[in-house]
């Protein structure tokens, strides 16, 4: 017999695409008392109601309005006999003996007088009943599993209760008490009649939310509203210590360090945003980088840090390649004229990349060595502007001729003559190869222009927090570039062939 | 052999009733609820895993497809979704998922207007 995988597929995909109830009964692979009970109690009730099961699907089908008329016939009769019960002037009394009187004598009539009267029509005893197979209705071993479930649950439920009662009877009164006194409070002040109304009308209901999965869909449609209280919550807290950050920010000195107010770089601009767009923003992925920087800008808070410092579009196009930027790291090292050395990494951390250094270095280096040093760097500018895409800055070759890196020169000159005290006032003569220390100059710098350009400021912090978070590994790559013109620095300085 | 239980005891449906009883009962059915299909659903003689059904016959909707039968006649068995289960129309082969059960009815009814479908675990197979 020949059979597909496919096949198998399909019926195992069938379980959990049932429609209607949705439950796929499974019994349960661990064999514990629990499950050895809820399956007796199954086989007992399945041996109960089997042979009612034409019954037992009609009455499914009429409760979840699949026979409407029939349907509307049911909820009449409810009412009618919930009414009559309710509004009779018969004494209980009178109602609870007539109604035991009556089920005696059905039973009885059932029992003892039918069996002698009836046709014997079923003469043959194998002769089984149809199953009735309708979709989105429970069969009678599914409904028996369910109603075994529920038994074996409740008779756990109280035989602990039972037990908790024995162990501590004190704490066992007080939660009993203190249910019960909520139940004669709902009793005290809404009428008996309207709660076992509602509880009739639920009872009518309940199969048919249960059927068309009204449950579902209602978590379904209230988990945005959830998602968003969720992120407004969020984004009050962190919105909480921005008040005491611009604060803190006056009284700090220029100083600070970078990475210990990166977070509070990050707060700074979340009270610009409502919280809608707070919650947008965090529910974006990654993937939609773009949208999340377009609403950035359309928050018109980071449109003159971000559109014209050439930093920032570096950095963004840092973020968005990030890949390149990892290839990149990963070929560094075989790159010819870099030889990088750790112990110079404070060095020129602290002076040797700024534009400073290399003033110094020009003028005490051989020529042919310092325009030696400059190639190398020039070509390593370039490899690097081409690693990482750095759309906003062109290859240094073609900077002074280009208007966006007369821009960005202009831009790292203002900055560099608004901020940088120590610095001597020649040094962003040079615009071509040092571009790189330029930046790496402008970036301590604006961080410790913070009373001036805060959103600048900011931003330069978000960048380089970003850069260090999303990825260490280019993180530290773009620190390698440091040293490694750091180290060529020094090496020209020393007066080492390359 | 494992243990046999009582419906491996159980003769086929067909060896159980005469053929002039079945078409009689598949008459009255058919008359009783014409847009249903009577099916019957027997295990595997040498099936091992899968338990036996409640019942035998069924009946089944016309609109309803292979896939949303198999899926019922799963749940009613409590199958884990683990366990493969493939349902032999007429105790040949396998009928197209997609298929409705009025195209199946048509297509390999039994002369005695009942379907007959066999149900058995992958392990049977090649034995």
């Amino acid at each position: 017999m020949a059979h597909t995988g496919a096949m198998e597929d399909a019926s195992k995909g069938d379980c959990s695409t049932k429609q209607g109830s949705g439950i796929c009964l499974r019994s349960r692979p661990c064999s514990s008392e629990r499950d050895s009970q809820v399956r007796a109690v199954k086989a007992s009730l399945q041996a109960r109601l089997g042979p009612y099961e034409p019954v037992l699907t009609y009455l499914q089908s009429v409760l979840v309005w699949e026979r409407p008329f029939q349907c509307v016939l049911l909820y009449t009769v409810v009412n009618i006999v919930f009414w009559f019960f309710a509004l009779t002037s018969l004494r209980l009394l009178f109602l609870l003996a007539s109604g035991l009187a009556l089920v005696i004598c059905v039973d009885t009539w059932r029992n003892k007088i039918w069996p002698e009267i009836r046709v014997k029509r079923w003469c043959e005893p194998e002769n089984e009943s149809w199953g009735l197979v309708q979709p989105g209705i429970l069969s009678v071993p599914e409904l028996c599993h369910h109603m075994a479930e529920a038994w074996v649950s409740g008779a756990v439920l109280t035989s602990s209760m039972v037990k908790y009662k024995q162990l501590n009877p004190g704490k066992f009164c007080i939660m009993t008490c203190g249910v019960f006194t909520c139940l004669a409070v709902v009793g005290r002040y809404i009428p008996g009649l309207v709660l076992s109304y509602s509880a009739v009308l639920a009872t009518l209901l309940a199969p048919l939310a249960a059927y068309h999965q009204v449950f579902q869909h209602l978590c379904v449609k209230l988990e945005p509203v959830l998602q968003r209280l969720d992120f407004s919550v969020r984004g009050y807290m962190m919105s909480k210590p921005i008040d005491n950050q611009f604060l803190r920010k006056s009284i700090r000195s220029a100083a600070s360090g970078e990475a210990s107010d990166s977070e509070e770089e990050l707060a700074a601009f979340c009270p610009a945003f409502d919280d809608a767009v707070v919650a947008k923003e965090l529910a974006l992925t990654d993937s939609e980088h773009s949208d999340a920087e377009v609403s950035y800008t359309d928050n018109g808070t980071f449109n003159l840090s971000r559109g014209q410092t050439p930093l920032t579009e570096g950095s963004e196009d840092l973020d968005r390649h990030s890949d390149p930027e990892e290839s990149f790291a990963r070929d560094l090292p075989d790159f010819p004229s870099i030889n990088p050395d750790a112990t110079l990494m404070d060095d020129d951390d602290d002076t040797s990349i700024g534009l400073p250094s290399l003033g110094p270095s020009g003028l005490a280096s051989p020529r042919a060595s310092a325009l030696d040093v400059e190639a190398h760097l020039d070509s390593d500018q370039e490899d690097l502007d081409a690693e990482l895409s750095l759309s906003g800055l062109p290859p240094a070759s073609d900077f002074s001729g280009n208007l966006a890196g007369m821009i960005a020169s202009n831009m790292i000159q203002a900055a560099l003559a608004g901020a940088m005290q120590p610095r001597p006032p020649a040094a962003p003569r040079r615009e071509g190869p040092p571009r790189a220390g330029a930046h790496r100059s402008y970036r301590k710098q604006s961080s410790s222009e913070l009373d001036t350009d805060l959103d600048g400021e900011d931003f330069e912090m978000l960048d380089q927090s970003e850069l260090n978070q999303m990825d260490p590994f280019g993180a530290g790559g773009v620190n390698r570039r440091g040293d490694s013109q750091g180290s060529n620095f020094l090496s020209s300085l020393l007066g080492k062939p390359q | 052999m494992p243990p046999l239980d009582k419906s491996q005891l159980q003769k086929p449906f067909k060896q159980r009733k005469s053929f002039a009883t079945r078409k009689q009962e598949v008459a009255g059915i058919r008359t009783k609820f014409p847009n249903k299909i009577p099916v019957i659903i027997e295990r595997y003689q040498r099936e091992k895993y899968l338990p036996p059904l409640d019942k035998t016959k069924f009946l089944v909707p016309q609109e309803l497809t292979m896939t949303q039968f198999v899926t019922i006649i799963r749940n009613r068995m409590a199958l884990l979704p683990t366990q493969a289960f493939y349902l032999l129309i007429d105790s040949s082969g396998l009928a197209s998922m997609s298929l409705t059960m009025a195209q199946v009815y048509k297509d390999h009814k039994d002369e005695d207007g009942f379907l007959y479908m066999t149900y058995a675990s992958q392990e049977m197979f090649g034995r």
